[in-house]
C-alpha cells in the first residue's frame, strides 16, 4: 500500500512534463504546491462547518459566519468532485494523447458545474456564509483562489484538489465530534 | 395549445423573426442531442436564465422535471420514447397554462422531446432537463438575492 502510494507520487506528471516532486495524500498524488492548497481548502471547509479555527495546523481560517453549513455538505462537495473526476477520466480515455491542459479545458463545463450551482443555491440563507462559500465554489474551475490568508495558486484546477480537501475535512471533523 | 399561440405570435413578429426569449431552439437541440456534457451545461444555463427572467415558478419547473426523472429510471428505450411523446403533451398543457412564462421551455423541449431517438440522445435530454432545473434554482436564488439588495454577480 505504502509502496503503491510512493510509486504514484513518483509517477506524478506535472503540467510542464516534469515527474516526481509530489506527495501521495488521501488517495491522490498531488504536487507540493497543491498539497498546501488542499490544506487551506480543508481548513476553510471546516471553518464553514463548525465554530472552530486552526483545524489544519498552519492553515487557520478565521472570520467565521454566524451560521454554519451542515456536515453533509462535505459529502455533497465530494459528489461534485467525483462527477468532475468522472468527466476528466472519460475525456482522457477518449484521447490519451491529450495534454492535461486540454483535458482541463474540456471539462470546465459539464455535470459537476450544474451540480455545484444547485448545491450553492440551496446551501444557506446566511448572506455572509453564502458569500464565503460562493468565493470558494467560483474558484473551482480555475487555478487560483483568494483564500482568507491570501491568493493561492494551484498547478491543477482547484476542482481536482477538492476531493482530497473534502476527505481531509471529513476526517478532521469526525475527530472533533468525539 | 402553445404551438397555436406561438404561430400567432410569430405571425405578429413576422416570418423568421426570433421568438421573444431570443434563444435559438434549433441550435440548442443540436448541442443537446450531440450529448456533449459541456454543451449541455452551457445551453441549460442559457435556457434556465431565460425562464427565470420570464418568471416561471419553481413548482412548474419541478412538475416538468418529475416525469423526466421517472423516465430515466425506465430501462427500455421503446417505453422511454413513448413516455417522452406523452410528456410533450403535458409540456404543451403546462405551457398553455403558464401565461407565456413557459414559452422558452416549450420552444426548446418541444422539438427535443420529439427528436431524441436513441439511448444516448434520451440520456442527453434527461441530463439537459436536470441541468435546467439546477440552473433555474440557481438563477432564482440569484434573483432573490438581487431583489433583497444582495450580490448581483452571476457567481459562475
Amino acid at each position: 500500500m505504502a509502496g503503491e502510494l510512493e510509486s504514484d507520487a513518483k509517477a506524478y506528471e506535472h503540467p510542464d512534463g516534469r515527474l516526481k516532486d509530489a506527495l501521495a495524500l488521501l488517495g491522490d498524488a498531488l504536487a507540493w504546491q497543491d498539497v498546501d492548497v488542499a490544506a487551506a481548502v480543508a481548513s476553510e471547509l471546516l471553518a464553514m462547518l463548525d465554530a472552530g479555527a486552526d483545524a489544519v495546523p498552519g492553515f487557520a481560517a478565521a472570520g467565521l459566519a454566524a451560521s454554519r453549513l451542515p456536515r453533509g455538505w462535505i459529502h455533497r462537495l465530494a459528489g461534485i468532485a467525483a462527477s468532475y473526476r468522472e468527466a476528466h477520466a472519460e475525456v482522457a480515455a477518449k484521447n490519451g494523447k491529450r495534454q492535461l491542459a486540454q483535458i482541463e479545458d474540456a471539462v470546465r463545463r459539464g455535470r459537476w458545474v450544474w451540480m455545484k450551482a444547485y448545491a450553492l443555491a440551496r446551501a444557506t440563507s446566511d448572506p455572509a456564509l453564502s458569500a464565503r462559500l460562493q468565493s470558494l465554489m467560483n474558484a473551482l474551475a480555475g487555478k487560483s483562489w483568494q483564500s482568507r490568508s491570501g491568493m493561492l495558486r494551484t498547478e491543477r484546477d482547484l476542482i481536482w484538489i477538492l476531493r482530497p480537501a473534502a476527505v481531509w475535512a471529513d476526517w478532521l471533523s469526525r475527530e472533533r465530534r468525539r | 395549445m402553445p404551438n397555436e399561440r406561438h404561430t400567432q405570435e410569430r405571425g405578429r413578429r413576422g416570418a423568421g423573426a426570433p421568438p421573444g426569449h431570443g434563444l435559438n431552439a434549433m441550435a440548442i437541440k443540436g448541442d443537446v442531442l450531440s450529448a456533449d456534457p459541456a454543451k449541455i451545461d452551457t445551453r441549460a444555463e442559457e435556457l434556465a436564465e431565460s425562464i427565470v427572467r420570464a418568471g416561471l415558478a419553481t413548482s412548474q419547473v419541478r412538475n416538468f422535471y418529475g416525469a423526466i426523472a421517472k423516465l430515466r429510471a425506465e430501462g427500455e428505450l421503446s417505453k422511454q420514447l413513448r413516455q417522452l411523446a406523452m410528456h410533450r403533451s403535458r409540456l404543451a398543457y403546462l405551457t398553455a397554462r403558464a401565461d407565456g412564462k413557459a414559452n422558452a421551455l416549450w420552444d426548446v423541449f418541444g422539438p427535443l422531446l420529439k427528436d431524441a431517438k436513441d439511448d444516448e440522445q434520451v440520456n442527453a435530454l434527461c441530463d439537459f432537463a436536470e441541468a435546467v432545473v439546477a440552473y433555474h434554482k440557481y438563477y432564482e436564488w440569484q434573483k432573490k438575492k438581487s431583489d433583497r439588495g444582495g450580490s448581483h454577480g452571476r457567481g459562475e
